[in-house]
C-alpha cells in the first residue's frame, strides 16, 4: 500500500470512530510531526503531547483545517538529543507539514540547525533558552513560548521595588544554574545599584543535590535579605524547597525563584512541604486563571485526558490552535507558505491570553505570572497567590539589541 | 568568624556524613567481601524511598506509617538484594572487573524503569520533617527530623561494629574479606556467606532511602547522585573498610560543610581534591589494604 492511500486509510478509520456532526473534515489529512519526551528525565512534558492532540481533535470537531483534518505524528525523544535528531530528520523526511517540539533545551539545541538544513518548519512550545531566538534564530524555527530572559527581568523589576538589597545566590552548577542566577542578579543591580551579593555567600551545587544542610546554615549564618535560588531545578528544587521550610529558611528572608510556580517544576512537593515567602513565577498558575479561554482549556483537558493540564499541556495545544489559523490565512498545506505566514500571527494561550509571534525573532510575545508560592486547596496541587501579569513584550529584546546579541 | 556559625557547620556536616556513611558502608562491604562493585547501590536506595512514599501514601502520611515504613522498606529491599544476589550476581564473582560491571548496568536500567513504571515520571513527597517539630541551638532553629537521622545512623554503625567484631557471622566476613580462599579452604559456605552481605549492604541503602525521603523526596534521577557520592567515600576510606567508610564520611562532611563557608564557588572542588589527595598518599583509600 502507498503511504498515501494508508493517509488516507488511517483518516478514514480515525473518521468513523469520531461520529462528528455536519462539518467533518475531509480528504488528506494535514500531519503535524511532534518531538516529545515521553520518558527520561523530562518524561513529565509528555503531557504536551496531550494538549497537542485535544486540540487537533477539537480542530477537526470543528471543520478542520482548509476542510481537511489534522493529524499528529508524535514521536518520543527520551530526553535524548541523539534522539531528537534521529527523529527530526525522520520526520523531516516524511509528508509533515511541521514539527512541533514539546522537549528540554537539549535537544532544541540540537534539532535547530536541522530545521534550518531540512527546511522544515521547528515549533516548540518548551525550551525557555533565550540563545535559540537570540543568536541561532533562523527563518524556520519558531517558538510559541517566552524566553528566560523574559522572566529573569519580570522577577528582577519586582524585587528591585522591594527593601531587600543583601542577597545570597545557590544553583545547580550547570548551564542554566549559572546564566539565570547571572540573568536575574545583573537585571537587579542594574535597576537598583544598592543591590549585592554578600561576599562569599554565592554556592554552586552539583546538579541532583539532595542534601543541602550546609549550605542552609551557611547562608543563615550570613543573614541577607533575600535568596535568589532560580538556578536550583528539578529534583534539587523540591529538596531544597522541604529543606528551606523545615529550618524556617523563608521565613528570615525571601526567597527569590522566576519559575518554581511552573506546574512541572513542583510535581513532587506537598501541602506541608510548602514555605511561605516564596517570590516565583509560572506560566500556567494554580488556581487556573480566571479566564473564559482558560477555564475552558481546563475543562476540556480534565474531561479528555482526567488529569490537570501543566504549563506545557497549554503550550503545545496553543501551538496547534496557532498552526491551524496560519495554515488557514496561508490557503495552502507548504512550509515554506507556512514559515511565510507565521510571523505577525495573533494567537491566544490560555493562560497567557493574547500573544503574536515576532518577526525579528520568530518567538512568542507572551508573558510571565509572578506571585508568592502557595498551596492551591481547590485541585490540591502547588500554586501562587497574589498573582500580577508581566507582558512578555515589556522584557524581550528590542531589534536594536538583537542585532547587538547577534553581532550583526 | 563566629563560634555559632562554626558550630552550625559542624551539626551540618554529621548529618550529610549520616547518608554517605549508611550508602558507603553497605557499598564498601559487599566489595570487601564479594569483590563486585556494586554500582547499583544507588537503585536500592531510591527503591528505598519510593517504598517508603508508598507505604506512606497507602494510609495518610503520618509519623506512625512512616515508622512503619522505617521498619518494613529495608527488610523488602534486603530480601530484593538476597535474591538479586542468587539470581543474578553471584554468576559474576571472579569475572573480569568490566564484565561486572554490564549486570549491574543493565540492574541500574531494569529498576530505573520498573519505578517509572510503579511510580510514575512525578516524584513522590513524604512531609513528616515539620511532624517532628524543631531544636534549637545557638540560636538557630535545627528540624528534630535531622537528630533522629543522626541517631539512627550511629545506631546502625555501633551495630555494625558489634556484628563484625564479635559475631560469628562477623568473624566470616573478615575472613572472606581478608583471604577468600582460605576462608573457603577451611569450610566456611561462601555462598551464603555473600548472600547475606549482599542483603545486609541492600538493607543499609533501603534504610539510607527511607531516611532521605523526608528530606529530598523519592525521585527517578537520585539514583545516581547518591551512589556516585558513595563512591568517592568508599573511595577515600578504602575498599571493604566499614571504618574506613564511617571516618571518610565524616571527613567528608567537614570539608564539605567548611569549604562552603571559606570559598563557595569551589563547592564541588573539594570533595575532589581530597579525594584526589587521598588517592596520591594513600592508593588504597586511608584504611584500605593492598
Amino acid at each position: 500500500m502507498s503511504t498515501k492511500s494508508m493517509w488516507v486509510l488511517v483518516s478514514l478509520i480515525a473518521l468513523s470512530s469520531l461520529n462528528l456532526a455536519a462539518a467533518a473534515p475531509s480528504g488528506e489529512p494535514i500531519v503535524l510531526g511532534e518531538i516529545v519526551s515521553q520518558s527520561g528525565p523530562f518524561a513529565m512534558f509528555g503531557a504536551g503531547h496531550k494538549g497537542a492532540q485535544l486540540a487537533v481533535e477539537q480542530v477537526n470537531a470543528a471543520g478542520g483545517v482548509l476542510g481537511r483534518p489534522l493529524q499528529l505524528l508524535s514521536h518520543d525523544d527520551k530526553s535524548n538529543p541523539a534522539e531528537g535528531t534521529k527523529l527530526f530528520r525522520e520526520l523531516a523526511s516524511k509528508n509533515v507539514l511541521a514539527v512541533i517540539g514539546n522537549s528540554p533545551s537539549s535537544v532544541v539545541f540540537a534539532a535547530n540547525p536541522l530545521a534550518l538544513e531540512l527546511k522544515t518548519p521547528y515549533v516548540i512550545s518548551m525550551g525557555y533558552t533565550s540563545v535559540f531566538t537570540d543568536k541561532f534564530s533562523h527563518r524556520y524555527f519558531f517558538r510559541t513560548i517566552t524566553s528566560d530572559r523574559v522572566f529573569a527581568y519580570a522577577i528582577a523589576e519586582h524585587m528591585a521595588k522591594q527593601p531587600a538589597t543583601r542577597y545570597c545566590t545557590i544553583g545547580n552548577d550547570f548551564a542554566y544554574g549559572r546564566s539565570i542566577t547571572a540573568a536575574v542578579m545583573g537585571r537587579l543591580k542594574e535597576l537598583k545599584p544598592s543591590v549585592q551579593i554578600i561576599p562569599g555567600c554565592e554556592f554552586w551545587v552539583p546538579p541532583g543535590q539532595l542534601d543541602f544542610t550546609p549550605q542552609i546554615t551557611a547562608i543563615m549564618g550570613q543573614k541577607p535579605d533575600a535568596l535568589m535560588f532560580g538556578g536550583v531545578v528539578a529534583i534539587s528544587s523540591d529538596a531544597f524547597v522541604k529543606q528551606a521550610k523545615a529550618f524556617g529558611l523563608f521565613t528570615k528572608m525571601v526567597g527569590v525563584h522566576p519559575s518554581l510556580g511552573m506546574p512541572t517544576n513542583n510535581l513532587g512537593l506537598q501541602k506541608a512541604d510548602l514555605p511561605e515567602g516564596i517570590m516565583t513565577g509560572s506560566d500556567y498558575p494554580y488556581p487556573p486563571v480566571d479566564s473564559k479561554a482558560n477555564l475552558a482549556f481546563f475543562k476540556a483537558y480534565k474531561e479528555r485526558w482526567n488529569e490537570r493540564p501543566y504549563e506545557v499541556s497549554a503550550h503545545s495545544y496553543a501551538t496547534v490552535y496557532l498552526l491551524a489559523k496560519t495554515i488557514e490565512k496561508a490557503g495552502k498545506v507548504d512550509r515554506e507558505a507556512l514559515v511565510d505566514t507565521l510571523p505577525g500571527m495573533q494567537f491566544t494561550h490560555p493562560s497567557l491570553g493574547d500573544a503574536s509571534i515576532r518577526t525579528i525573532d520568530h518567538q512568542s510575545t507572551s508573558g510571565w505570572w509572578l506571585g508568592y508560592l502557595a498551596w492551591d486547596e481547590k485541585n490540591n496541587v502547588v500554586g501562587l497567590r497574589d498573582i500580577k501579569y508581566m507582558p512578555g513584550s515589556n522584557y524581550l529584546p528590542t531589534a536594536e539589541e538583537l542585532r547587538k546579541i547577534r553581532g550583526q | 568568624m563566629a563560634f555559632s556559625v562554626i558550630g552550625l557547620q559542624l551539626v551540618s556536616a554529621l548529618v550529610s556524613a549520616t547518608f554517605l556513611f549508611l550508602m558507603a558502608s553497605g557499598l564498601s562491604l559487599i566489595f570487601g567481601v564479594c569483590r563486585v562493585l556494586n554500582l547499583a547501590h544507588g537503585s536500592f536506595f531510591m527503591l528505598g524511598a519510593f517504598l517508603a512514599y508508598s507505604v506512606t501514601q497507602v494510609v495518610a502520611t503520618s509519623l506512625g506509617t512512616f515508622w512503619l515504613a522505617l521498619l518494613l522498606v529495608p527488610l523488602a529491599t534486603a530480601l530484593l538484594g538476597a535474591l538479586l544476589e542468587i539470581v543474578l550476581i553471584r554468576r559474576f564473582y571472579g569475572a573480569n572487573l568490566l564484565v561486572q560491571l554490564m549486570p549491574m548496568v543493565a540492574l541500574i536500567y531494569i529498576i530505573s524503569d520498573f519505578s517509572r513504571f510503579v511510580w510514575g515520571v512525578s516524584p513522590g513527597s513524604v512531609p513528616v520533617l515539620g511532624l517532628f517539630g524543631t531544636v534549637s541551638i545557638l540560636e538557630l532553629t535545627f528540624p528534630a527530623y535531622y537528630f533522629v537521622v543522626l541517631l539512627a545512623s550511629m545506631v546502625v554503625a555501633a551495630g555494625l561494629w558489634f556484628v563484625i567484631t564479635k559475631t560469628r557471622w562477623g568473624i566470616l566476613v573478615r575472613a572472606a574479606s581478608q583471604d577468600r580462599e582460605m576462608s573457603a579452604a577451611c569450610g566456611v559456605n561462601q555462598t551464603r556467606l555473600f548472600t547475606t552481605v549482599y542483603a545486609l549492604a541492600t538493607g543499609l541503602a533501603g534504610l539510607a532511602g527511607v531516611l532521605a525521603v523526608p528530606i529530598s523526596g523519592a525521585s527517578l534521577e537520585m539514583d545516581m547522585t547518591t551512589v556516585v557520592n558513595a563512591f568517592v567515600v568508599v573511595v577515600v576510606g578504602g575498599m571493604g573498610s566499614v571504618l574506613g567508610s564511617m571516618l571518610a564520611a565524616i571527613l567528608i562532611g567537614l570539608v564539605n560543610a567548611f569549604g562552603i563557608l571559606i570559598l563557595p564557588q569551589f563547592e564541588m572542588t573539594f570533595v575532589y581534591a581530597l579525594m584526589a589527595l587521598v588517592l596520591i598518599t594513600r592508593p588504597t583509600g586511608l584504611f584500605g589494604r593492598e
